[in-house]
Formats: structure tokens, sequence, C-alpha cells
């Protein structure tokens, strides 16, 4: 395990507004929106590259490509492991990505990525779900050479849900997904939260683990508290 | 009336409706006259105005700059209202003043005044599309060069009439050369990476693969003259598709005649990349494994190469 204590200092620092002024021409980075109650609520992938700075992400119903703006609450970090010489190519991979699939909304990962250009999805009966994390997560598995960029598996519905976040997710993809046991949904039904995934950005070795994501995490959501304040 | 041009950012009234009085300001009013000074200094600095000059006139709050600087700050605001505006410190001014003038209540004129009269953009400036710079899009290029021709003679390199009449000279190792002498006097279709000495007009040429009919050779050499004709992104996008539909069609023998083109050093990381990630499923797979493995290396090659400078580059700022 590579990683270091980083300090609250040296973490916000390398957390920059999404604003084009304050951004290099090319970089590849996690980008989040802090809300009015300075919650870390929403994420996607920025992307600078010779076709201008723009953001994809999943909106809960399609996936969406837009450029980045000057005025709104979005913040991102470059990913330590996608280097800024990689970005036109990264544009690509995630244009391609975004023209692969039609993902439906849902508190569940079980690993899916975009590869060739289509999507993997290694449990072929399962349903394609996915959370705006899921959806970034899917793009960066597909571009790692190992095979997954984040371990996945760490988070499980009873760590990262709620009981009553957990019962409403089950029966919403009961409804949906009735082929499919009680057992068969529950073993990928997690939340990967956008200030974890956040957190991700500035981890250097894949896959990166939960225990290593959660005292960045933990720091990013007080930052969060103190840029809602400070706006 | 002064008759020389002039180009006028102009605080006017403040949100009650009074005027403003630059011998006495509220806040508001100091800080949305500094962004439009700001403005004016920067964009006449930026002009391309050998001697630019700017000004402050009283009666309202106004920042102004005269003759010359005036009409080539007009010149550049065509432009950034275009998004033709390629300096992103130009970009970056128009912005801050359109920041200004859709923001809050003052009431603002922005005026570029020439011997045809006065032209007034606030309106225009108001409802414009947020301001950005150009997007500077480079050429695809790469040292690949197609060519065909009659072998004339092998030694230890093999020389070449090519059709266009020229004799070109191909650097190749030993054992290829030695394959090459039962081609003598044939025609012959061949793949080439070119590199241009610094000092020298002629380019020098190493082989890289030999193909065994016309339409093979034509096949390759237009996917890649194809590839030249576009940008970057447009490149490497036209390279995942190609191979994407290639793996579909399983059509192994063309792919590894295709990654052949890109084992050189000169090879450039991003089109490394894009192979490796759409091939990443096939790593394993003996039909390819072996060129996937060769490519990495080239790509590991690169990566290093990249990141020094990238530390080098971060470390001295």
């Amino acid at each position: 395990m590579t990683t270091r204590p980083q300090s609250k200092n040296l973490i916000k620092k390398h957390l920059l507004p999404s604003k084009p002024d304050s951004l290099p021409e090319k970089f590849v980075s996690a980008i989040v929106k802090i809300n009015k109650s300075g919650t870390i609520n929403h994420a996607g992938i920025a992307v600078g590259s010779e076709e201008g700075q723009h953001m994809f992400h999943f909106n809960s119903t399609s996936l969406i490509k837009r450029e980045l703006k000057y005025y709104d609450n979005y913040y991102q970090r470059e990913f330590e492991t996608i280097p800024p010489y990689l970005a036109d190519a990264f544009y690509v991979h995630c244009m391609e990505a975004m023209d692969s699939c039609a993902p439906e909304y849902g508190k569940f990962y079980n690993g899916t990525y975009f590869k060739d250009g289509k999507v993997i999805n290694p449990d072929e009966e399962a349903p394609f779900l996915m959370s705006c994390v899921g959806f970034c997560l899917g793009v960066l598995n597909g571009w790692d050479t190992a095979e997954n960029y984040i371990e996945y598996e760490d988070w499980t519905a009873n760590n990262s849900l709620t009981e009553a976040e957990l019962r409403l997710e089950q029966s919403n993809l009961k409804l949906l997904y009735s082929y499919l046991s009680d057992e068969e949904l529950l073993v990928n039904i997690r939340r990967i939260k956008p200030s974890e995934y956040l957190a991700s950005a500035y981890l250097a070795s894949t896959p990166i683990s939960k225990a290593s994501i959660e005292p960045i995490a933990t720091i990013l959501e007080s930052i969060a508290l103190d840029l809602k304040e400070a706006s | 009336m002064d008759l020389t041009s002039s180009f006028e950012l102009k605080v006017v009234t403040d949100p009650d409706g009074k005027n403003v009085s630059l011998g006495d300001m509220p806040i508001e009013a100091a800080k949305a006259f500094l962004t439009f000074y700001q403005a004016m200094v920067t964009l006449a600095e930026k002009s391309g105005d050998e001697n630019p000059r700017v000004g402050i006139k009283s009666g309202s709050a106004v920042a102004i700059a005269t003759g010359k600087t005036a009409e080539l700050i007009e010149e550049s605001y065509d432009l950034v209202v275009a998004g033709k505006c390629v300096d992103p410190d130009i970009v970056k001014q128009w912005r801050e003043v359109q920041a200004q003038v859709q923001a809050n209540g003052f009431g603002y004129e922005i005026n570029a005044v020439s011997a045809k009269g006065v032209r007034e953009l606030k309106t225009d400036i108001k409802q414009a599309k947020t301001f950005v710079k150009k997007a500077v899009k480079s050429k695809f290029s790469n040292s690949i060069k197609f060519i065909s021709g009659k072998l004339t003679e092998v030694g230890a390199n093999i020389h070449v009439l090519t059709d266009g009449g020229e004799k070109i000279t191909i650097e190749c190792e030993e054992a290829r050369a030695i394959k090459a002498t039962k081609y003598i006097f044939k025609p012959i279709w061949v793949a080439v990476w070119a590199r241009k000495a610094t000092n020298s007009k002629s380019a020098s040429y190493e082989l890289c693969d030999v193909y065994s009919n016309e339409a093979q050779y034509n096949g390759f050499k237009d996917f890649f003259e194809d590839l030249e004709k576009e940008n970057k992104i447009a490149a490497l996008t036209a390279i995942h598709r190609t191979i994407k539909s290639e793996l579909a069609k399983e059509n192994f023998s063309a792919l590894r005649k295709l990654f052949k083109l890109w084992m050189h050093p000169t090879t450039d990381i991003q089109t490394l990349t894009i192979v490796l990630v759409i091939t990443k499923a096939f790593k394993d797979d003996k039909r390819l494994a072996g060129q996937i493995a060769q490519l990495q290396k080239y790509f590991a090659l690169q990566d290093a190469k990249h990141a020094k400078q990238l530390k080098k580059k971060k470390r001295a700022q």
C-alpha cells in the first residue's frame, strides 16, 4: 500500500474549481458537484483535450457530454493514474464509451466496464444499472490496463447503504429484475459515494481500495463544507 | 469633438439610477469600474499596438483607449465574439466584462467610436454566449510512408526506383535484405519509417513492412493517408473504430499487419494508448498477444520519457 497521509491543505491545493480559466490545457480529472448544503452529490469525468474542456457524466437518465462552464459549483482533481499527455486519447475513449450503452440508474455496481468501445458486464445475467459514480468507474476500468481501477467489492450493501436505503433499493430492483434471486441482487448492491470516487483520483496505484480512499474522502467532505460556506 | 477613434467601457449609473461619478463612488461601482479598467489595460497591452495608451475619463466612470489602440481592441473584440480568438488572456478579460454587464443593476455603455460613427456593443455582449477561446487543433502526423516501385539493388540496404522515378535507399536488417534478393527487378510495395535529419533536405528510410500485392498495400496506404488529413482527435477516433471493427470481424492477420506499423520509437504515445486500450481483452489471446506485448514496450518507453518531462515541468512551476 502506497497511501501517504495527506494533510487537508495538500488535498485542498489539488482540488481546483472547474472553471476553464483556472485549469491547465490538458487534463483528465474526477469532477464533482458541491451542493448548497456542502455535500458532494454528483460526479463525472472532466477532460481537457484538443476538443476543448468537457465533462462526461451520467445524470441518472442519460449519458451527457457538456462543456465546462464558468459559473457553477463543480470542483475537480486530476487523476494520479492518468497523465495529461494522454488526455486526447482519453477523450476519444470517453466518446466511444458514451456511444456504446444506455444504462439505468441504481445503487448497484458489478464491475461493469467499457472495453473495446462496448460494455462488458462480468455477470451477463445481472442488470445494467449504475450511479453517476458507476459510469465513471466503468470508463476508468476500461482504460486501466489492470482489470479494475477500484476494488469495488470492498463496498457492500451493508457497509455503504443505510438499512432503509437498502430495503428501497432491493424492492426497486426486484420489480425490474424479478428473475434474479435476492442473493444475486444483494451481492452487487453497493454505493460508492461521489466523495469516495473523488478521493480515488488522489491515489496512484491501482486497484484502489476502500481503506486507502476513506481518510481522503473524509477530508474532502469537510473541504466541501468549507467551500459551501465560502461561496 | 475628438475625431480619432476611441474604445470606451463606461459605468454610467448605479442600481438606483443615479449617475456614477469617478470622484465619489460606492464600493460596488468602484469594483465594476476596476473590472473595466483592468480589462482595458490588458486589452490595450495585448492589442499589438507598439505604443498603447489608456486613460480614465470622468463624467461617468470611463476606461478609454484612443487611436490605433482603440481600433485594434475593436478588432480583437470582433474575433472574441466570433469565437475565433486564440489568446486566453484577451478572452478572459472580455469574459470578465461580460460577467459584469450581465451581473447587476448598474447602467453600462460599451462603445467603439470611429469616423464611421458610434458602435454600441453592450447589448451584444450581454446577450452573447459566454466567450470562450478558440480550440487549437493539431494535425495528426506520423513518420509512416508508403512506397511502391521496383527493387533495383540489394546490398547492406535495399535500393528502390519508385513509381515516381526517384531512387531511394531503405535501411533494413541483413536477414531481410537476404530475403529481398529474390524480388530483384520486380515491383515491390513497402511501408517505411521516414526521418529527416535536421540539416539535410533528404529523408532517410527504415524498412517497416512489405506487402505481397498492390491491393493490400493500397488498403494500408489509404488508411494512413486519410489519417494525416485529420486533426489528432479525429485520427485517434478513426484508429479506435477501425480496430474495433476489425476485431469484431476477427480479422487478426490484418490487425497484426497494422500493428507492425506502430512498432517504432517514433509512434505517437496517444496512438499506442488507443491501440492498447481497445485490444485489452486480447492481451492474452494467442492471435494478438505477441504484437500487443511489443506495442506495450514501445508505450512504456515513451511513457517514461513523457513522465520525466512532466515532472521537470511541474518542478519548474
